[in-house]
């Protein structure tokens, strides 16, 4: 399951800034309840995909302090939200292709 | 914030950024909230505080693996702007030669002034054009390995080829035998120079891509895995870009050293052909001029390809 996810992790983080910008903890927790606790990352590995899909341009991020805390909060750019789009039917189109070559064994 | 166990974590993750940067301090200030916020909640649900830091420590992950991620990450940005650098200086020292092209005096431009950097340019063209179509492909995530150490080296042996070539314009400048008239030639002295400033940084730049990739595999497993899929690589981001030329490419890589004579063969006819079409007047022999130049050209073909091709992952490693 580790292994499969760490390719995905980019699309994964993607994914749970789509609705409003978070900040890291906020990913992972999104990350944990959305998939009932299947998806349990390494947390740590999660700042540097965020620092790699800022530089890409995918994602901006700014400090905010909310509640006495300095937090920086990533949020989609328009060409993060392209890629989301794009990355996202090419991984469906991936798992059409495994179910339809596994089958029934599902 | 606490002695515990979230502040020994951090402490080590520190230790194992191994670099002193904006982007470092910003990961570690993440890791602290992360940490905090992460042990607050635990507390929360009823853990003591000892253990709740100690639960969200290992939630957060090893720090190495952390430092090593952030690292992976830093060298393929750094890969990147080398590689940009490497062609701005290649634009550049492009420049300078067509204007000595332009506008060089006539005795400037007897032989062998110029040849460093027309095969530099040659040599820096490949070595860029392969780099580029790895770095291309691959839309602004991560490199995989084989593919961040080949942008590397394509960048370090562009840009290298750069500087030596203008330091090769230096020698051979400083050993004419009669004193030239430099002062008719302030332009071409000037291109060259903004062109060898710019070959300069893109290496400096280069040179530390380098260190910083070799330094991050050490970390990964001590010792250099192969780049035998290099070749195959290529072929395959050759035929994303232009599947017509997949088999073409395939063959060349498959016998890498006839594909270079081949190369070496046409260079000589296209070199040789040009020479005599621009009929050099005056000249004892033209017919032996030619040759010389052509041979000259595919020489530098063969060379290229002994230094370089494994560098570039053109010829499959030992």
């Amino acid at each position: 399951m580790e292994a499969a996810l760490k390719g995905q992790l980019e699309l994964l983080l993607l994914a749970a800034l789509r609705e409003e910008p978070r900040h890291g903890y906020a990913i992972v927790k999104d990350l944990r309840e959305r998939s009932a606790g299947e998806l349990d990352v390494f947390e740590g590995t999660l700042y540097p995909a965020l620092h790699r899909l800022e530089r890409a341009g995918l994602v901006a991020s700014r400090w905010s302090a909310a509640a006495g805390r300095r937090r920086r909060v990533y949020q989609l750019t328009r060409k993060g939200s392209k890629a989301l789009v794009e990355r996202e039917s090419e991984w469906r189109r991936l798992v059409r292709a495994l179910e339809a070559v596994l089958g029934g064994t599902v | 914030m606490s002695n515990g166990a979230i502040a020994q974590y951090l402490e080590e993750l520190a230790r194992e950024l191994r670099l002193n940067s904006a982007p470092r301090r910003r990961l570690l200030a993440e890791a602290t909230d992360h940490l905090c916020s992460s042990a607050a909640e635990l507390r929360a649900s009823g853990l003591a505080q000892e253990e709740a830091e100690r639960a969200a420590v290992a939630r957060f992950g090893n720090a190495a693996e952390v430092a090593l991620s952030f690292a992976r990450a830093a060298a393929s940005a750094s890969a990147r702007t080398a590689l940009a650098w490497a062609a701005t200086a290649w634009a550049a020292y492009g420049l300078a030669s067509g204007v000595f092209i332009l506008a060089a005096p006539g005795w400037l431009r007897d032989f062998p002034q110029g040849a460093p950097s027309m095969i530099a340019l040659q040599v820096g063209l490949v070595a860029l054009s392969v780099s580029t179509l790895r770095a291309r492909r691959l839309r602004g995530s991560l490199f995989d390995e084989p593919r961040l150490r080949l942008v590397a080296r394509g960048g370090l042996v562009a840009s290298l080829a750069l500087a030596l070539a203008a330091a090769g314009e230096l020698v051979l400048a400083l050993a004419r035998p009669a004193p030239a008239p430099w002062s008719e030639a302030g332009g071409v002295i000037g291109a060259y120079a903004v062109a060898a400033v710019a070959a300069l940084a893109a290496a400096g730049l280069a040179l530390a891509t380098h260190a910083r990739v070799r330094a991050l595999r050490r970390r990964q497993h001590g010792s250099g895995d192969e780049l035998a899929p290099a070749a195959a690589a290529l072929v395959d981001d050759v035929a994303n870009l232009a599947p017509a030329l997949r088999r073409l490419v395939a063959a060349a890589v498959s016998r890498p050293l006839l594909a270079c004579l081949a190369v070496a063969g046409a260079a000589f006819l296209a070199v040789a052909l040009a020479e005599l079409s621009g009929g050099n007047e005056g000249q004892a022999s033209p017919l032996f001029a030619a040759a010389a130049t052509g041979s000259f050209e595919a020489g530098a073909v063969v060379v290229s390809y002994l230094t370089l091709a494994r560098p570039l992952g053109l010829r499959p490693q030992r």
